[in-house]
């Protein structure tokens, strides 16, 4: 058990391109800490850079107290899980799992005990003596893990090693790794493009984008907090709804986008007053926007007309995907409703719980905590 | 009606194809009077010029020796052309592509051209008249790396990663999870590789003097052409025959792996 430290952590590839882009973070020991951005964002070769895979091109890595820029990945006491499992198709499951013990020399008792303990908290040990070849994905996925469990490593690497299977399995797994994680008490660094793992699992998350740490944050901070218009449209599932549009002063100051007309809180009035004029982008999810005359017990509130485009019954919930102008904004309603397409319906914002974004940087504008 | 006639098809080109061998065959278990004509049935069978090939030369000593340099030659090409393989198709360093590709290159000049530099060069090592000549010039191949080379390619690059955390240097990575992994790849290059070094009748002839040195190739292609045999065909076609059978029997034993491995190089 160790916690990890990345210090100005940068990843320069021949061409002079930034793939890791000064990464700074301190992961505590038995930490769950998720990496998730879109592909090419650089989280998995921050992940390579910890186990030892990839070179670091400047600044300094440590597991525990100990630099490990130098150190080669087998000495650093790290076990990783891979995408496609990367089992050794000639070996068998005891023998892929034992490889890792046989080439540090334990014995034969201490290998034989700590994979079959393994194996038994994974539920394999009916398969011990299958080749990968006759395993099925989800089978191969828990050999995966237990190749990593039985070397007992200071760190777990994980690697999307939920992409390869089918949903259903997937949010099975999912939570089983959590379970792991809390059994175990290690720290594990877990890499996805799914943020929906990424809320799920991690005690906290680093967003990424180009290289660059957007927000290091815990899933809910991250949700409700996001610090820029990237982090908000990425993390949450139905997307936040972004408009662009800009600060007007009428009686009152209004944030306006084509039709779309919101009178803003005296609050935001404060925040929002040296911005007047101004591009700005405004962000609200699609479960703080309520069909009009529901009671919804919201207090601050803002109505606007809405043109419904797609309506998507889910059974608990139903999503509306509507326009309103140029924009389309998607609305989250509780309830099943008798809303069609080609309706027009009137909402109200939740005006507690929207967010505001500096259009050219896209950060977030909020009162200072 | 189409089947019969694809087989007769098939069964006319086998014949066409295999008839001198067995011509052959027949012809080194006739008494030399009869091998005239295209006839194949001996009217009496007698295995007396194979028993003249063992009287008048050292066959059986030309036969370990070129078994011993064969195996030498193979196991070596096999264990050094993997490495060579594995650094330029896995590992990362500046050069490596420009090293291939001279490797390809080499593969163009053809060996009448390196031939007398390389006498002389083993001229110069003492190495003429000796087995060393016969085998450390071919210890590496450079057919051998590309077919490595491509094969390693084709090996997901995770595996080597676990197997780095795993624990394994890059020595244990290519002798424990890559030859495991890659057997028709090993027996191909195995193969070619005994049976090009077997059937080598040129080098030998330059580099080795000695009768109790030579190959059996160089020991027969002499003992035919040079007059021992006395213009008997039957002696001459019964020391070929001794010659062809071991290539034959390796490539009966590997035959399955060896069209495997050629219709999977063909195929990634």
């Amino acid at each position: 058990m160790a916690k990890v430290t990345l210090k100005n952590v940068h990843k320069y590839y021949d061409d002079n391109v930034a793939a890791v882009d000064n990464f700074n973070a301190e992961i505590a020991d038995r930490e769950f800490l998720v990496l998730v951005g879109p592909s090419g964002c650089g989280k998995s070769t921050t992940l390579r850079m910890i186990a030892g895979l990839e070179e670091i091109s400047s600044g300094e890595l440590y597991i525990g107290e100990k630099l490990v820029n130098d150190i080669r990945p087998k000495d650093r006491d790290i076990a990783m899980v891979f995408q496609n499992y990367a089992l050794y198709p000639h070996m068998t499951v005891f023998e892929n799992m034992a490889f890792g013990l046989k080439l540090r020399k334990f014995s034969k008792d201490e290998i034989n005990t700590r994979v079959q303990d393994a194996a038994a908290l994974l539920d394999i040990s009916a398969l011990l003596n299958r080749k990968p070849k006759a395993l099925s994905g989800g089978q191969r996925q828990r050999v995966a893990v237990g190749r990593a469990i039985v070397r007992n490593p200071q760190v777990f690497l994980f690697d999307e090693p939920l992409s390869n299977l089918d949903a259903k399995l997937r949010v099975q797994t999912r939570a089983e790794i959590s379970k792991l994680h809390s059994r175990l008490q290690t720290t594990m660094i877990y890499v996805t493009h799914d943020q929906v793992e990424a809320m799920t699992m991690g005690d906290r998350i680093v967003v990424m984008k180009d290289g660059l740490i957007q927000q290091v944050d815990t899933p809910m901070n991250l949700y409700d907090y996001p610090d820029n218009q990237f982090v908000a449209g990425f993390i949450g599932n139905p997307a936040m709804n972004l408009i662009a549009g800009k600060i007007v002063r009428d009686n009152g100051l209004f944030f306006q986008a084509g039709t779309l007309r919101i009178q803003l809180t005296q609050n935001q009035e404060k925040l929002l007053s040296k911005y007047l004029d101004k591009e700005m982008t405004f962000g609200i999810r699609p479960e703080d926007i309520y069909e009009a005359g529901t009671n919804h017990g919201v207090e601050a509130r803002a109505e606007a007309p809405l043109t419904v485009e797609v309506v998507e019954p889910m059974g608990n919930e139903t999503f509306l995907y509507t326009t309103t102008g140029a924009d389309s904004l998607t609305v989250r309603l509780r309830t099943g409703s008798s809303i069609k397409v080609n309706d027009q319906v009137a909402v109200v914002f939740d005006l507690s719980k929207i967010h505001f974004f500096e259009t050219d940087t896209g950060n977030a504008v909020r009162a200072a905590a | 009606m189409k089947k019969l006639q694809q087989y007769s098809l098939l069964v006319f080109w086998t014949v066409l194809f295999i008839y001198p061998f067995l011509w052959m065959l027949s012809a080194t278990l006739r008494p030399e009077r009869e091998i005239k004509g295209f006839g194949i049935w001996p009217s009496e069978v007698s295995l007396y010029n194979y028993a003249q090939v063992f009287e008048k030369i050292p066959i059986l000593r030309a036969f370990l020796n070129s078994i011993f340099v064969a195996l030498v030659v193979t196991v070596a090409v096999v264990v050094f052309c993997s490495m060579i393989g594995y650094a330029l198709s896995r590992l990362h360093f500046r050069g490596r592509d420009a090293i291939f590709y001279i490797v390809l290159f080499t593969m163009m000049i053809p060996f009448q051209i390196i031939l007398i530099p390389l006498y002389i060069l083993m001229v110069k090592f003492g190495w003429v008249n000796s087995y060393l000549a016969l085998i450390v010039p071919w210890m590496v191949s450079a057919l051998g790396i590309v077919l490595f080379r491509q094969y390693f390619q084709s090996i997901p690059k995770d595996l080597l990663e676990a197997a780095r955390i795993d624990g394994c240097n890059e020595v244990q990575i290519i002798f424990r999870i890559i030859w495991p992994n890659s057997i028709p790849t090993l027996i191909t290059v195995g193969i070619l590789t005994f049976m090009t070094t077997w059937n080598e009748v040129l080098w030998p002839l330059i580099v080795i003097r000695d009768t109790h040195l030579m190959t059996m190739p160089q020991l027969v292609t002499i003992f035919a052409v040079g007059g021992q045999a006395e213009n008997q065909l039957g002696v001459q076609l019964a020391a070929a025959t001794l010659l062809a059978l071991p290539v034959i029997v390796a490539y009966a034993f590997f035959q399955k792996y060896f069209i495997e491995s050629m219709a999977t190089t063909g195929l990634k």
